[in-house]
């Protein structure tokens, strides 16, 4: 999987490409860790290209949640196509106040963040 | 025949020379039957024997070259001198024949058709010789000796056993030649002072002819013999390398065919690297799975700290590894990346261990002489080394093999366990059924569906899913049955179960797994269902009055992904719902409306829901049925992933 990274001073965006399953999302979950482990907690992540998502990938945010948590980051997924969508929240994590899901295309990330 | 007076005397009226030539034949036939049953040609011990015979018969003759002037002093009797003389003829024969039939056996490695001919013809002549025994024909002229000659030296070239010698019982061989030929010498010397009475042993003037046929072939193979080992010798170092070097292969070969295991194969390769090149010794690195750099395997007549200083810190294995071709230092002394070298040895040669697909380690000789691998030695160990990376990637590949067998083994088994930790009948009644269809995409999976019944006319009835496939996903499924038998018991609101299972799972379940999970209570006396969604695929409930179809949305997240206690914050209130006669739930994993065709289109909710709508007048079974039948139709193949769908028909 082709991941885009780019750093702003209040986030890191990260562009997946393609679908995120078991395999795939194995190098998503190392892309974040990477900034994670050089103290970045807050991460848009741009899921405009992303066409697919199994429960491997989600299992990409709920891992990282709870870290995410205790030093105040989230995750922003923006461009969420419907089908991409649908799995987070009937898995309920759009009630987690630190995984925000847009769909919306026009929005900018920055009102997420705070920044750095 | 002159000096034979006094022994016809002894022998009184017999005719002598009969006798005489008795005594020869049966000798001949029975040292002959004796050394016939030699099976396997020893010739260093054969040739021991014969030197010892030898020995016993020069000493009795010089014995008796010793004592004759006092028997002649004491006047003893003829028969005493007799018995003398019988006992010379006696050991000198034995000691002659004993060398004929060994030197025949010698003369057949291998057997042929002219050497069997040949040999025939040696014996006709000795035949010959005991008529002219008998006949007393007395002394043949030299002339009659040509023709026997001609056969022996014949016979005398066939020496091919020495061949298959090596260098040092080439060696122990001639001198065991050299020993009979002093043994030979110091007889006929010896004979010479036998007295006048026994002249007839005294070679070759008047000896009998058939004695003096045995040692014309004797001296003449002996002669042959010493000649062809003397010339030999140089040579025979080189063969010796070359039968080594073949046999090494042959061995490395055999390591190849017979599937060995690495260290097997790598301990055939170092011992056969080392003879082969004459080493001093040797070792073999290995490139280490962890990918840490190369790791000392196995070294002979050296040890690891010898290893480091002659390597000084040189990554000799990547380099030749890299290079691909062998790397021969013919002096460390004088190489200069290695001036502070100060061990015993001068010369190294590194060989990289290589297959077709991978690359495996290097294997090393050093030697104390500068210059002392050859490019042949480095030919030899690089053709070694090929053999050696075969056997290895062949090794890994079944090694490989009989690991995936192994767990394909592991696999059925945990199938037939998970299958047991499904239910195999579910509860049917004439208030309610349940009917479920499940399968998993590989051996094992993450679904889970149960019903309990604790008490008459309550049933407790779970569905989950656990993120990801194959066995780490069937060993949370198994959590899951175990936690739900514990808490399905306990008079828990639906909303404390979920709360408790949450607590115990996120306590026994890896990060970045969860698990999705809806859970429902039906009292078929109060007509209820209150159920709670933990993430799971919402439910449809079809209303037959109606003929409507209702997904059952409302819910909470999914288990495992807030492990502390603000899960309790997440979860919503029960949701309750009374049902009528006809009424049905159908509840599934994501297998179902996740299964996706050719064209990656997913199968989705709105045609599952359509799908029981259409078929909601036939039988619980019949519906699971169909729905199953209508994902493989639209995905037009077996499911990619574990599906599991449970329907609840009210009555």
């Amino acid at each position: 999987m082709n991941i885009d990274e780019q750093t702003f001073d209040s986030h890191v965006q990260l562009t997946p490409h393609g679908e995120l399953d078991a395999n795939s999302s194995i190098h998503l979950i190392e892309s974040i860790r990477r900034w994670i482990a050089k103290d970045h907690v807050n991460f848009h992540v741009d899921m405009g290209q992303v066409t697919y998502i199994a429960s491997a990938g989600l299992g990409v945010f709920v891992s990282n949640l709870d870290q995410l948590q205790k030093k105040n980051g989230k995750f922003v997924l923006t461009h969420l196509a419907p089908n991409v969508l649908e799995p987070f929240v009937v898995l309920g994590l759009d009630k987690l106040p630190n995984l925000v899901l847009s769909t919306d295309e026009d929005g900018s990330p920055d009102q997420y963040f705070v920044a750095v | 025949m002159r000096g034979f007076a006094d022994t016809d005397m002894v022998i009184g009226q017999l005719d002598y020379q009969l006798t005489l030539v008795a005594f020869l034949l049966c000798n001949t036939v029975l040292v002959g039957r004796i050394f016939n049953q030699i099976e396997k040609l020893d010739v260093p011990v054969l040739m021991w024997r014969l030197f010892i015979i030898g020995m016993i018969g020069v000493a009795i003759i010089m014995v008796i070259t010793l004592v004759h002037p006092l028997l002649d002093a004491m006047a003893l009797a003829p028969q005493i001198r007799g018995v003398f003389f019988s006992l010379g003829l006696y050991v000198l024969l034995l000691f002659f024949l004993s060398t004929t039939f060994i030197f025949r056996r010698f003369i057949f490695y291998p057997r042929t058709r002219r050497k069997l001919i040949a040999w025939r013809i040696f014996l006709a002549f000795l035949a010959l010789s005991l008529v002219f025994q008998v006949y007393s024909l007395g002394y043949v002229t030299i002339g009659a000796y040509l023709p026997f000659v001609g056969v022996v030296f014949f016979l005398s070239t066939n020496v091919r056993w020495s061949a298959y010698l090596n260098f040092n019982q080439k060696l122990r061989v001639l001198g065991l030649f050299g020993l009979l030929v002093l043994v030979v010498a110091t007889y006929l010397i010896a004979a010479n002072r036998l007295p006048d009475q026994m002249e007839v042993l005294r070679p070759p003037g008047y000896a009998i002819i058939f004695i003096n046929y045995l040692i014309i072939f004797t001296i003449s193979y002996m002669v042959f013999s010493i000649l062809v080992l003397f010339f030999n010798l140089p040579t025979t170092s080189i063969f010796e390398r070359e039968s080594i070097e073949i046999a090494s292969f042959h061995k490395i070969n055999q390591a190849i065919q017979s599937n060995l295991d690495f260290t097997e194969i790598i301990n055939t390769l170092l011992d056969a690297s080392v003879m082969a090149s004459s080493a001093r010794a040797g070792w073999i690195e290995l490139l280490s799975e962890q990918q840490s750099g190369p790791e000392v395997k196995i070294y002979k007549r050296t040890n690891l700290k010898e290893i480091e200083e002659i390597k000084q810190g040189h990554p000799l294995t990547l380099q030749v590894i890299e290079n691909q071709k062998p790397l021969l230092i013919r002096n460390l002394a004088r190489q200069r990346d290695y001036r502070g070298y100060e061990g015993r040895y001068r010369c190294l040669l590194v060989v990289p261990i290589l297959s077709n697909s991978q690359a495996y380690g290097a294997i090393f000789v050093v030697n104390e002489l500068a210059s002392s691998f050859e490019d042949v030695t480095t030919d030899t160990l690089t053709t070694y080394a090929e053999q050696a990376g075969m056997a290895l990637e062949n090794a890994q590949l079944i090694k490989a093999s009989i690991e995936m067998e192994r767990y394909q083994e592991q696999l059925k088994i945990a199938k037939e366990v998970q299958d047991q930790l499904l239910p195999r009948r579910l509860p049917l009644t004439r208030d309610i059924e349940f009917i479920a269809m499940s399968e998993n995409a590989q051996e094992v999976g993450g679904d889970y569906f149960d019903v309990v019944e604790p008490r008459e006319g309550l049933y407790r009835v779970a569905i989950g899913d656990v993120s990801g496939k194959g066995t780490t996903a069937a060993f949370y499924m198994a959590e899951i049955k175990g936690i739900f038998h514990a808490l399905a018991r306990l008079e828990l609101s639906p909303q404390d179960f979920i709360t408790t299972a949450n607590k115990a799972l996120s306590e026994c379940i890896q990060e970045g797994f969860f698990i999705t999970f809806t859970y429902l209570q039906v009292d078929t006396h109060k007509r209820t269902v209150e159920w709670i969604r933990a993430g799971h695929c919402p439910a449809y409930l079809y209303r037959a009055e109606t003929g409507q179809i209702e997904m059952l949305r409302e819910g909470t997240l999914g288990l495992g992904i807030v492990r502390n206690d603000s899960f309790a914050n997440f979860v919503q209130r029960t949701e309750r719902m009374e049902y009528q006669a006809g009424d049905f739930l159908v509840l599934y994993t994501d297998g179902i409306t996740e299964a996706r065709n050719e064209e990656m289109e997913e199968y989705g909710y709105d045609r599952l829901s359509k799908v029981i709508c259409t078929h909601a007048k036939l039988s619980a079974a019949e519906i699971a049925a169909r729905i199953v039948g209508s994902v493989k139709d639209f995905t037009h193949s077996d499911l990619q992933d574990d599906y599991t769908i449970l329907i609840i028909r009210f009555k």
